[in-house]
C-alpha cells in the first residue's frame, strides 16, 4: 500500500517539511482535539439520516469521539507508514459496511478543515507567513486523509457489489440444485417408509431411523439453500424466542460432551420471522458444533437486549474461534475455513439480518471462541419495514 | 372393500412407483403414469377419485393432467405436487381446480393421511 500512499502524497504535495510542520502544531491544536470533536459529532447527529449509521446511542458517539481525537493526533504526528494507511482505511471500510454515502466523508473532512484553520488563524495571526505555511501543511494532510478514504471506500464498495453478484449467481446455482435434490430425497424417504413396514427387526429399525434423520439434514440443507437463493421478504409475526430456540435445536444434532444452554432474557419480546430466525440460528449451531471438532464444550443461545434500537440473538461458542484473516469476510458466500464446508451458513445468517433491516456481527471472544450477534430492530420502533 | 382409486403421476419413476406401492398397500385401487400424455389417456379411459400429479413436467406438464381430470369429471379430487414452492404457475392452477398443492419433499406419512382424508370425504 506504501506505493499508493507515496503517489497521493505526491500528489497533493505533503512533502518532509509538511509532516515537521505539522507535528510542530500538535501542541497548537491538541488542546483543542475534544471541541474539535464535540463539534464534528454534533453537526454529524443534526443531519436526519446520521441515525441510520450511528446506532449506539450515546455510548457509540462517546467512542467515535475518542477515537477521532486519535485519529487527529496521528494525522499531525505522522509518520505517513504502512500503519497511518491501515487505519485511514479501516474508516473508509467502516463507512462501506454501514452504508454511509461517500459525499459525507467529504462534508466531514470539509468541517475539520474549518475547524483546523480557525485555531490557527487564530492563534498565528501575527506570524502569516507561518500561518500560510500551516494551513497548507494542514490542507495537504486532509486531502491525503481524504484520499485514502475514498479510495478504499471505492475498493470496498466495488467489492460489495461484486459480493451481490456472487451471491445473485450462487442463489439462482443453489435453487436449481436444491429443486433437483428434493425428488432423491423424496425417494428415498419414501422407500424408507415402505421398508419400515416390512422389517421388524430392532436393528433394521435403527437403520431406518438413521436414514430417516440424514434425509431430514439433507432436507435442512436444501432449504437453507432455497432461502438464501429465494430472498423472501420476511413475513413478521410476535414469536416466542424460548420455543423458536428449543425448535432450533432441536434440528441440529449436539454430539456427546457438548453442552448447549438456552438463555433468554425475562419478558424478552421479539418480533420477525420465525422460520428465517430459525434457519439462522440452526445454522450459527451446527457451525459451533463444527467448530468444536468432536470436543466436548459450550455452546450458549442466548435471547437479549442489544439497546434501545435492537434486540440481540447470540450464539457462542468455546470452541477455537473465527480464522482472524477470514473473520472481516466470514458473511461472504463461499468464505470458508472449513474442508468441507461450502460457506453458505453465515451467508445465510447475514441474509436474514438484512432482511430484518438488522445486522450481523462476528467476533473472536477475548478469552478464545466465537461469538455471533444477530440484531433485530425492536419492531414498533421502526414503523414500516421495505421488503428486502 | 376398496377405499378408492387413485392415479399418480410423476417423471421421477420412483417416487411415482414408491407413492403408488404406499398406497396399494393401504388397499387404493392405483395407476402410475410416468407423464402428462399418458396420464390423460388413463384419465379419459376410467374414472379416478383421486388424481395426484407433479407439475413440472415436459413435455406437457401437470396442469394438463388437472384439465383432463376436470373434463372428465367434477368428482375427481386433483391434487398438484410441486418443489417449487413459490412456483407462478400455482394461482393458475388453483382457478383450474386444484384442490391441494402439496409442496416436495413429501412426508410420506403425512401424505398416505391426506389420501385417506381426501377420498373419504368424496
Amino acid at each position: 500500500m506504501q506505493s499508493f500512499l507515496d503517489d497521493v502524497r505526491r500528489y497533493v504535495g505533503l512533502d518532509a517539511e509538511d509532516g515537521e510542520r505539522l507535528q510542530g502544531l500538535v501542541p497548537l491544536l491538541e488542546p483543542h482535539f475534544n471541541a474539535f470533536a464535540e463539534h464534528f459529532y454534533a453537526r454529524i447527529l443534526e443531519h436526519p439520516s446520521a441515525h441510520t449509521a450511528i446506532t449506539g446511542g450515546a455510548e457509540q458517539v462517546a467512542r467515535l469521539k475518542h477515537s477521532l481525537v486519535a485519529w487527529m493526533d496521528s494525522g499531525l504526528r505522522g509518520p505517513f507508514d504502512d500503519a497511518f494507511y491501515e487505519r485511514r482505511a479501516r474508516i473508509g471500510r467502516r463507512h462501506v459496511a454501514i452504508g454511509l454515502p461517500q459525499q459525507y466523508m467529504v462534508t466531514a473532512i470539509g468541517v475539520m478543515r474549518q475547524d483546523y484553520h480557525a485555531v490557527l488563524t487564530d492563534t498565528l495571526v501575527d506570524d502569516v507567513p507561518r500561518l500560510h505555511a500551516s494551513m497548507r501543511a494542514v490542507d495537504r494532510l486532509l486531502d491525503l486523509e481524504l484520499a485514502i478514504m475514498l479510495q478504499t471506500y471505492r475498493i470496498d464498495s466495488d467489492d460489495q457489489l461484486r459480493r451481490g453478484e456472487r451471491l445473485a449467481t450462487i442463489g439462482r446455482v443453489a435453487a436449481t440444485i436444491g429443486h433437483d435434490l428434493r425428488n432423491p430425497l423424496g425417494v428415498i424417504e419414501s422407500s424408507a417408509y415402505i421398508l419400515r413396514r416390512m422389517l421388524q427387526d430392532e436393528r433394521g429399525q435403527r437403520h431406518l431411523d438413521k436414514i430417516n434423520s440424514q434425509v431430514r439434514n439433507c432436507n435442512r440443507i436444501v432449504t437453507a439453500l432455497l432461502e438464501l437463493a429465494r430472498s423472501r421478504p420476511p413475513q413478521f409475526a410476535s414469536i416466542d424466542v424460548r420455543v423458536m430456540l428449543d425448535a432450533s435445536l432441536a434440528m441440529v444434532t449436539i454430539p456427546e460432551g457438548v453442552v448447549v444452554r438456552i438463555e433468554v432474557d425475562d419478558g424478552m419480546q421479539l418480533e420477525g420471522d420465525s422460520n428465517l430466525l430459525e434457519q439462522a440460528m440452526i445454522n450459527l449451531v451446527v457451525n459451533s458444533v463444527i467448530a468444536l471438532r468432536g470436543r466436548p464444550g459450550t455452546i450458549v443461545t442466548r435471547a437479549t437486549r442489544h439497546d434501545d434500537r435492537f434486540a440481540a440473538l447470540i450464539v457462542v461458542d468455546d470452541g477455537p474461534g473465527f480464522d482472524p484473516e477470514l473473520l472481516p469476510r466470514v458473511f461472504e458466500p463461499l468464505v470458508t475455513s472449513r474442508a468441507s464446508g461450502v460457506g453458505l451458513g453465515l451467508a445465510l445468517v447475514k441474509s436474514v439480518a438484512d432482511r430484518h433491516l438488522g445486522q450481523a456481527i462476528a467476533e473472536n471472544a477475548p478469552g478464545g471462541g466465537a461469538i455471533v450477534r444477530l440484531l433485530l430492530p425492536w419492531r414498533g420502533a421502526t414503523a414500516t419495514v421495505a421488503s428486502a | 372393500m376398496v377405499p378408492g382409486s387413485v392415479l399418480i403421476v410423476d417423471d421421477n419413476r420412483d417416487l411415482a412407483d414408491n407413492l403408488g406401492e404406499v398406497l396399494e398397500d393401504e388397499g387404493y385401487d392405483c395407476a402410475i403414469a410416468y407423464d402428462a400424455i399418458s396420464a390423460i389417456d388413463r384419465i379419459r379411459a376410467r374414472h379416478f377419485d383421486l388424481v395426484v400429479t407433479d407439475l413440472r413436467m415436459s413435455p406437457l406438464d401437470g396442469l394438463t393432467v388437472v384439465h383432463a381430470a376436470r373434463l372428465r369429471s367434477q368428482e375427481t379430487i386433483v391434487v398438484l405436487m410441486t418443489a417449487f414452492a413459490g412456483d407462478v404457475q400455482l394461482e393458475a392452477a388453483m382457478a383450474a381446480g386444484v384442490a391441494e398443492v402439496v409442496a416436495k419433499p413429501i412426508d410420506t406419512l403425512r401424505f398416505v393421511e391426506f389420501v385417506r382424508d381426501r377420498v373419504a370425504q368424496a
